[in-house]
C-alpha cells in the first residue's frame, strides 16, 4: 500500500513539474481490461495441471501535458493479478519529461520510458532494451513486450548523422519466465536461485548509441551497446547463473523496394567475459544478421518474411573446452519468421499470425490472434501461443508444454 | 450483304471523324479548357493550396446501422513541388487507444509512397508497405490516395458536358485509369466557378456505381477557397465517412525537417500547439 501511494505521488509530481498551475491542461486517458489465459496441454512441471497463464484485471491511466518548456507524460498500470502474485500492484510503465534545447539541436527525454530501435520484426539484434518475454508468451498486448527502462535519452541533431544516446544508470535485464505462469528449461547443475545481478555501481550501467540518417528514403543506422547479456546465460564457477558482460556493434538499412519494405541488420556480439571463446560456461561472441521483406499483397493484407542467423565466434575453441557430457551447441543457428496480417470490415477486425521456425534448433513458435472492435471504446481479442520442438532446451522447444489460449476484453477511455 | 455492311461502316467512320474534328476545333477556339487542364487545376486547388497547410481533422465513420466511430488528428502538409512531391504528417488524438500515434507519408508521383507509423507505447517506428494506394486510411471510406490525391496524369480525361450541379455551373468529366486500378471509371463534377471538385462517382468494371465523394462545405481561408467538409460513401456497403477540417492555416512555415523520424517520435510545436 505504501508503495502504491508513493508510486502515485511520483506520477503526480512528474506531471505537475512541467505544468504551471495556471494553464495545467492535463489530458488523461487509459483503459480497463480483463485478460484470461490458460494452458491447453498438461505440463508435468505444473503437476499435470492445466493452470491459468493469465488472469488479471488491469487499469491503465495515461496523463500528459505539453507545457511551454516541454512535455511530461506518465503511464500507470494498476493490476490485480491472480496467477503469480495474487496481489494488487501499481507500476509506473512510463514517466518522463522531454524538452528540446540548444536551438532545437538537443532533445532530452529523462525518466522511465519504453525504448525500441533496430529493424527486425520481433527479432532483435541491436535493440538491447529490456523485453518482457512472459507477457509476450502469455498473450498480453504487444505493447507489454517492451519492459520500461529508467534512462536519460539524448537526441543530438544537426550533424551529418542524428545521434541518439541512451544512458541507463542501472542494468535492466529481460523478464523471463520464472515458473509461475510458464515452465522452462533449467540446465543440469544450475543453481535455481535468482540469477546474480551486476553490482549496482556506475560502471555497471548500460550505454546504447545509435547514429542514423536518411539517404533518399533509405534509413541507415549504426549502433553501439555496452552492458550485459539481457538473459542470465553465463555460469559462475559456483554454477550460479549471471549476466555476462557484452558489447555490441552493428548497422542496419531499411527502405522501400519491390513494392514493399526491405530491411537488413547485423551486429557483432563481443562477449567480454569470454573473448577467447574457450569458457563453455559463458557464451561465445557471435555475429548476428537478419534480412526481411514485407509487402501488401491485397488491400489490408500484408505478408512479411524474415531470416535471422547467428554464427558463433571461436566455435573450435568452444568445442575443445567443452566438458564431456555437455551438449555441443551448433556453430550456426538459423531462424525464419513469417507474418500474416489481415484487416476486415473497415479495420474493425484484425487477424494476425506470426510464426518463428528454426531449422537448426528444430523448434517452432506460432502466435495467432483475432481482435474485434465493437466500438471506439470496446475491443475483444482472442489468441493463442503454440510451442513445439525436438528438444527441451531450445529457445521455443523448452516451452513445449505451455501452449495457451487467451481472451482479453478492453474498454478504453 | 458484306459489301453493304462495309459501306455502312465506312460512312459511319467518316461521320465520326467529321464530328471529332468539329468538336476539336470548338475547343481550339478556347470556349472551354481541356478536360485534363480542368482536372489538373482541380487537383492543385484541392491538394496543393498554398505552400503548406495545417488543420485539425475530425472523421466520422457511419456504418449501415447508423453506428458511428470517430477519429481526430492534427495534420500538416508541405509541398516540395507544386503538383509533385509532398510530405504529410498526422498526429492522432482520438480514439484514446491511438492517441499520440503519428503517421508520415512522403508522396512522390510515379513512385510508391514512403509511409511510416510511430507506436509510442513501445517507441516503435514502423516503415509500412505502401503498394496499394487504394487501401483504407485508418479504417475509413477514404483511401490513402483520396487523402493525398490521385495524380491527374494517372487517368485519361474526357469532358462529357457542362451542366448545373446543385446551383453551380460545373464541368462533368470522365476519367479512365491508364492502368488497371481499383475503379474502372470516375465521373467528376468540377465547379466552373472555382475549379474545385463538387462530386465524384466511382464505377467498377461492370459499370456499377460503388463510391461517391461529395464536397459538402467550403469556406475561404487566407484568401484560399477550401473544402472544409467532405464525405465519401461506399454505396455497396452503405458506409460513409465524413471529414471536417477546422483551424485551417496556410503558409504556416512548416519545415521539411518535421517530416523525419525525430518528429515522428515527438511532434513539433506546430502540431502540439493545436491540441
Amino acid at each position: 500500500m505504501k508503495k502504491m501511494v508513493r508510486t502515485i505521488m511520483i506520477g503526480a509530481a512528474l506531471v505537475l513539474t512541467a505544468a504551471p498551475a495556471a494553464e495545467a491542461e492535463i489530458g488523461w486517458h487509459g483503459f480497463v481490461e480483463g485478460a484470461y489465459g490458460a494452458r491447453v496441454v498438461t505440463d508435468p512441471k505444473f503437476e499435470g495441471r492445466k493452470d491459468y497463464t493469465l488472469q488479471e484485471t488491469r487499469a491503465q491511466l495515461r496523463l500528459e501535458h505539453f507545457g511551454p518548456v516541454g512535455e511530461s507524460f506518465v503511464r500507470l498500470d494498476l493490476t490485480q493479478d491472480q496467477v503469480a502474485s495474487n496481489d494488487t500492484d501499481v507500476a509506473i510503465r512510463e514517466g518522463y519529461l522531454r524538452f528540446t534545447t540548444l536551438g532545437d539541436k538537443l532533445t532530452v527525454k529523462a525518466g522511465r520510458q519504453a525504448l525500441t530501435w533496430g529493424t527486425g520484426d520481433l527479432v532483435f539484434i541491436n535493440d538491447l532494451f529490456p523485453k518482457d518475454w512472459v507477457s509476450f508468451f502469455v498473450g498480453r498486448e504487444d505493447q507489454y513486450l517492451k519492459a520500461p527502462v529508467d534512462a536519460v535519452r539524448l537526441g543530438i541533431y544537426g550533424l551529418p548523422m542524428d545521434a541518439d544516446v541512451v544512458l541507463a544508470p542501472q542494468f535492466t535485464p529481460d523478464r523471463l519466465p520464472t515458473g509461475e505462469r510458464l515452465s522452462f528449461y533449467v540446465p543440469p547443475m544450475v543453481q535455481l536461485a535468482s540469477p546474480l545481478m551486476p553490482a549496482s555501481v556506475v560502471e555497471n550501467g548500460e550505454l546504447s548509441v545509435k547514429l542514423s540518417r536518411y539517404v533518399g528514403n533509405w534509413s541507415l543506422a549504426l549502433y553501439g551497446y555496452s552492458g550485459f547479456f539481457k538473459t542470465p546465460i553465463g555460469l559462475t564457477t559456483q554454477m550460479h547463473s549471471y549476466y555476462p558482460e557484452l558489447s555490441v556493434y552493428g548497422a542496419s538499412l531499411r527502405g522501400g523496394l519491390l513494392s514493399g519494405v526491405v530491411w537488413v541488420e547485423g551486429g557483432l556480439y563481443d562477449s567480454r567475459d569470454d573473448r577467447d571463446g574457450d569458457n563453455p560456461f559463458v557464451p561465445n561472441g557471435s555475429l548476428r544478421y537478419l534480412a526481411g521483406y514485407e509487402r501488401q499483397w491485397l488491400p489490408d493484407f500484408n505478408i512479411g518474411l524474415q531470416y535471422y542467423g547467428e554464427r558463433m565466434s571461436d566455435h573450435a575453441s568452444y568445442v575443445a573446452a567443452l566438458p564431456a557430457g555437455m551438449r555441443e551447441e551448433d556453430e550456426f543457428r538459423h531462424l525464419v519468421t513469417a507474418r500474416f496480417e489481415k484487416m476486415l470490415h473497415y479495420q474493425t477486425i484484425r487477424l494476425s499470425l506470426f510464426a518463428f521456425y528454426s531449422p537448426t534448433d528444430e523448434d517452432v513458435h506460432i502466435r495467432g490472434m483475432a481482435s474485434y472492435r465493437l466500438s471506439d471504446e470496446v475491443e475483444v481479442a482472442a489468441g493463442g501461443n503454440v510451442f513445439d520442438g525436438k528438444r527441451n532446451d531450445t529457445q521455443f522447444g523448452q516451452f513445449d508444454a505451455n501452449d495457451n489460449l487467451y481472451l482479453r476484453l478492453r474498454y478504453v477511455f | 450483304m458484306f459489301k453493304k455492311m462495309l459501306w455502312v461502316v465506312i460512312a459511319l467512320g467518316m461521320v465520326t471523324v467529321a464530328l471529332v474534328t468539329a468538336s476539336a476545333s470548338v475547343h481550339a477556339e478556347g470556349a472551354a479548357p481541356s478536360a485534363e487542364a480542368i482536372m489538373k487545376d482541380a487537383h492543385l486547388n484541392l491538394y496543393y493550396a498554398a505552400d503548406d497547410g495545417r488543420s485539425a481533422v475530425h472523421m466520422t465513420l457511419t456504418d449501415k446501422r447508423g453506428k458511428t466511430r470517430t477519429r481526430d488528428f492534427t495534420m500538416i502538409r508541405l509541398d516540395i513541388e507544386e503538383g509533385g512531391a509532398q510530405k504529410y504528417y498526422a498526429y492522432f488524438l482520438e480514439p484514446s487507444d491511438v492517441r499520440r500515434m503519428s503517421f508520415m507519408v512522403w508522396k512522390e508521383p510515379e513512385k510508391d509512397d514512403s509511409r511510416w507509423i510511430y507506436v509510442p507505447a513501445i517507441d516503435l517506428v514502423r516503415r509500412i508497405s505502401s503498394k496499394d494506394k487504394g487501401s483504407s486510411f485508418v479504417g475509413s471510406d477514404f483511401s490513402y490516395e483520396d487523402v493525398s490525391g490521385r495524380h491527374w496524369t494517372d487517368d485519361t480525361h474526357t469532358l462529357l458536358r457542362e451542366e448545373d450541379h446543385e446551383g453551380t455551373a460545373a464541368y462533368v468529366i470522365e476519367s479512365v485509369p491508364k492502368e488497371k486500378d481499383a475503379f474502372a471509371k470516375k465521373i467528376t463534377w468540377v465547379s466552373a466557378e472555382n475549379t474545385l471538385p463538387l462530386r465524384e462517382e466511382y464505377f467498377d468494371k461492370k459499370g456499377n456505381l460503388f463510391r461517391v465523394f461529395t464536397a459538402d462545405e467550403m469556406s475561404e481561408i487566407d484568401g484560399i477557397l477550401s473544402i472544409t467538409k467532405r464525405t465519401m460513401t461506399n454505396v455497396k456497403k452503405n458506409h460513409t465517412t465524413t471529414v471536417e477540417f477546422t483551424d485551417i492555416d496556410y503558409n504556416v512555415g512548416i519545415d521539411d525537417s518535421f517530416f523525419t523520424e525525430r518528429y515522428l517520435k515527438a511532434p513539433p510545436k506546430v502540431v502540439t500547439a493545436m491540441n
